[in-house]
């Protein structure tokens, strides 16, 4: 199986995962699971990063890196937010 | 029709047009199930992971697919030919690569002579002389897919042993896509590819029913790649001791052995 298979399936898991998780344990909120979700994907981009080249999939995937940072501290900054409010 | 270029093959696009569309679908069915607290639901969560995933899937998908048989053939063309000159001249025995002689250098590939050619080829102009043979040095087949791969694809070659078998592991698994997985295995001098689920192997069988010996004589395609990566990386000669291929289990498999030896002079 190639690194590119395994980790479109690790990250689909780990969405389906959390998912579940956080239908059955927690109140689903839209913000906190793209939150965790983007923390999974942070990793598998991590782990299948290559080291000695750049591949042309990686610098699509550098891409969507940084699309995924803005939307993940657009969650962040909205949760301080309301903690902000809350304490306030 | 046949190409070379598969359309419509590449699974990653269609899986992620799929996601895509899935996504679409689930917002709708939030929207339309409870449209006050649809952010809440979790079919909106299962409308992010399909987006997300068909997202992911897309940015990998960059590459196109490619016909693996007719691109095996492609890249034999002229071997045998080459093999038969080479041939000609006297050549015999296992090509030598040799490392760059200076920083700005390049990789050569020194094919030796039988000893009774030399006074059919005269004084030995244009020969090259190594190790006390005589032979032809050229750049090797692969010279150039190297110098592409460090221009466009930012390929660095470690001139440490664990990090260069790293290095050639990234090119066949992922920057060339040609193999599932490459196993290496090393025993004192002697360094063993095993490329399972290899791609170009059609290639490599037609070419060796036609010349068997073609594969040590003028390494073609991955052999001569990784004996370049090799030489240039960790600086030292290599030879391609023998190429065994297996297709009778369910993926099929190439083993490459080479051998490494510390570099000596060339002169010409």
């Amino acid at each position: 199986m190639h690194k590119k298979d395994a980790a479109s399936i690790a990250l689909m898991a780990w969405m389906l995962t959390v998912s579940n998780l956080m239908a059955i344990l927690y109140d689903p909120d839209l913000k906190y699971f793209i939150a965790a979700t983007l923390v999974g994907f942070f990793i598998i981009v991590y782990i299948i990063h290559p080291v000695f080249s750049k591949p042309r999939y990686i610098r699509n995937i550098y891409r969507m890196g940084i699309t995924c940072a803005a939307l993940f501290s657009l969650v962040i900054f909205l949760r301080i937010l309301e903690l902000v409010e809350y304490f306030s | 029709m046949i190409g070379v270029k598969m359309n419509g093959h590449n699974h990653y696009r269609i899986g992620s047009y799929f996601l895509i569309g899935l996504a679409a679908l689930f917002v709708l069915a939030a929207l339309l199930t409870d449209p006050q607290g649809y952010l809440e639901s979790p079919i909106l969560m299962l409308s992010a992971t399909s987006f997300i995933g068909g997202f992911f899937l897309f940015a990998l998908g960059a590459d196109e697919s490619i016909n693996a048989g007719l691109a095996s053939q492609f890249s034999m063309q002229g071997i045998p030919a080459l093999n038969h000159i080479i041939r000609d001249m006297g050549g015999y025995g296992a090509a030598t690569f040799l490392p760059p002689d200076s920083e700005d250098g390049r990789v050569m590939q020194f094919v030796p002579t039988r000893p009774n050619c030399r006074p059919y080829l005269g004084d030995g102009g244009g020969f090259a002389y190594h190790n006390g043979s005589t032979g032809t040095l050229s750049p090797p087949l692969t010279g150039s897919i190297l110098d592409t791969l460090k221009r466009d694809n930012d390929l660095t070659l470690p001139p440490n042993y664990s990090q260069l078998m790293g290095a050639i592991r990234e090119v066949c698994e992922d920057l060339l896509s040609i193999t599932d997985r490459v196993e290496i295995r090393r025993t004192d001098d002697k360094v063993t590819f095993t490329l399972h689920n290899y791609l170009l192997l059609p290639g490599c069988a037609s070419l060796r029913e036609v010349s068997p010996e073609s594969c040590s004589l003028c390494p073609c395609s991955i052999c001569s790649l990784i004996a370049c990566m090799i030489a240039e990386g960790l600086k030292c000669e290599v030879n391609l001791d023998q190429v065994t291929l297996d297709d009778t289990g369910r993926s099929p498999r190439m083993d490459i052995q080479y051998t490494l030896t510390p570099g000596t002079e060339v002169s010409g």
